[in-house]
Formats: structure tokens, C-alpha cells, sequence
């Protein structure tokens, strides 16, 4: 499996765990790796950099907000109907 | 810190093309370091035009760039395109750097730690020499006051509160404050022409 691979695999799993962290920790940034949350952190840059200094930069990780996704619009455009 | 641009032809030019900017995409800070602890020597930066999108929410970047760095994406966000239905895009954390200048007109490069969306491929506006490679989207603009000036075909970012020594921050952090702003200098300068 590629690094990848793996971070798409690991945020399925952080989508289906997502329910249960935003119980006691919405807002807060984790690591996620090994379908599990190795840390919590207050922001995304302390999220990210204590997850390369622990894994590196290829092992997979992922690092994201515990908060309900929402679909971004590349451009205003899209939500017009209008071609990007 | 300031970034000046012009698109020349105005109006029209600017119309046509928007506010182009030259940038350079490069690895984030943390991750070079362990590249370089590691005796790995990381990829050069990548130099090319990235398009100020106020209608982004996020910030952009044409796929085969972090690619070329060996990046892994750090998550992956839902976004919708054309087709409108969501579709899974890869978010890289990286950094972007465009030339500011300071107070006193010097001009140096300020570095934005920033995530940035995959897209999967690069456009080439009318009558650019060169294609796109970068939308900045409203995160990366909540670094800055941004100054559209649709006549004279001129634009500019501002980011008066950035530590002079580094002088860039963190896309997540960035605030601006626009009545220091009409005290800077307009030395740091992009012009594109049609």
C-alpha cells in the first residue's frame, strides 16, 4: 500500500470515528494513524509537526479537525452552475 | 509587508486574467528539516502563477507539484466541482512564498505555511505566457488586506502585522490590519501582460 493509499485508508476510518471525538473534543486537531487517534492538539500546525517528528513524512498520518465535514466549492462559480 | 501587481491593459487586462501572482510552492518547514536530518536533499521550490480567487474557499494547487516532491497528503476534503457532487481531493501541507516588501521598501520572500488542495490540472488564462498553477483561496487571503483596483489594473497584498524577520506565518493564524496598511511601501511587484 502507498503512503497514499494508506491516508485514504486512514480517513475512512477517522470519518467513522468522527461521531464518537466530537462528543468530548470538537474543534480539536488530531493525529490518526493505525485507525486510531494518537493526539489531540489545539492546533493544526502542532498537530502536523509533532506527527512528522513521531512518523515522518511518509508514514500515512492523518491530521484533521474533529468537525462535521462540509463539501467546499472550488469556486463561487460552482455554486452558480457556472463552470470552473 | 506589501505585494504589488499589475496586469497591464487595464481595465480589461485585469478582467480577462485576474489578479495573477508569482509564487513558489515548496515543501513546509518541518518537513524539509527532517528531509535535510534524514540527508535527503529536498526538491527545489516549484515557480509559477498562482490566480487570487476570492471565490475559493480554499487554497489550490495543480497535483503533480507535491507529487514531484514525494509528498503523502496529510487528509482529504470533499469538494465540489463542475459536476457539483463532492468528490475526495488530497490536502498537502506546504508552503507558498511570494516576494513582500517591508516599511522600507526592501523586498524579500515571505513564507505562508498553508494546506493546499490537489487539483488536477493547471488552466492558461487568456493571453497569460504561462499556465496556472495555484488558486489562493480565502484562507490564504486571511493573511492579507487585499486591494483590488479594477481601473488602473493594480492589486496588492498586504500583511502589516507579519514579524519583519520572518516575515510570513501560518494560513490558520493570519490576521491583517488595514489602517497600518497604507504606511507601507509598493516595491514587491508582480506584472503580467496580456
Amino acid at each position: 500500500m502507498t503512503p497514499r493509499e494508506k491516508v485514504k485508508q486512514e480517513m475512512e476510518a477517522f470519518r467513522a470515528a468522527l461521531p464518537g471525538l466530537l462528543l468530548d473534543h470538537g474543534d480539536q486537531w488530531v493525529v490518526f494513524i493505525d485507525g486510531k487517534v494518537v493526539g489531540f492538539y489545539v492546533d493544526e500546525e502542532s498537530a502536523y509537526t509533532a506527527a512528522m517528528r513521531a512518523f515522518g513524512p511518509r508514514a500515512g498520518f492523518v491530521v484533521a479537525q474533529v468537525a462535521r465535514e462540509k463539501p467546499e466549492p472550488i469556486s463561487a462559480r460552482v455554486l452558480f452552475g457556472i463552470a470552473p | 509587508m506589501i505585494h504589488r501587481g499589475r496586469i497591464s491593459d487595464p481595465p480589461g487586462g485585469l478582467i480577462a486574467v485576474g489578479p495573477l501572482v508569482i509564487v513558489r510552492f515548496r515543501l513546509h518547514p518541518a518537513d524539509e528539516r527532517l528531509r535535510r536530518e534524514g540527508q535527503e536533499t529536498p526538491a527545489d521550490p516549484v515557480r509559477g502563477l498562482a490566480l487570487v480567487d476570492t471565490g475559493a474557499q480554499g487554497t489550490h494547487v495543480f497535483e503533480s507539484i507535491p507529487e514531484r516532491f514525494g509528498l503523502t497528503p496529510i487528509r482529504y476534503v470533499p469538494v465540489m466541482g463542475e459536476s457539483r457532487k463532492a468528490e475526495d481531493r488530497p490536502v498537502y501541507r506546504m508552503a507558498v512564498v511570494m516576494q513582500m516588501a517591508d516599511r522600507d521598501g526592501k523586498v524579500s520572500e515571505a513564507t505562508f505555511a498553508a494546506n493546499l488542495i490537489g487539483a488536477p490540472s493547471t488552466f492558461e488564462p487568456p493571453g497569460s505566457s504561462e499556465p496556472v498553477i495555484g488558486l489562493l483561496g480565502r484562507d490564504f487571503l486571511s493573511h492579507f488586506d487585499f486591494h483590488y483596483h479594477g481601473a488602473t489594473g493594480e492589486f496588492e497584498l498586504v500583511r502589516p502585522d507579519a514579524p519583519e524577520a520572518r516575515g510570513g506565518g501560518d494560513v490558520a493564524d493570519g490576521r491583517a490590519r488595514t489602517e497600518r496598511s497604507r504606511k507601507l511601501t509598493r516595491k514587491a511587484r508582480t506584472k503580467v501582460g496580456r
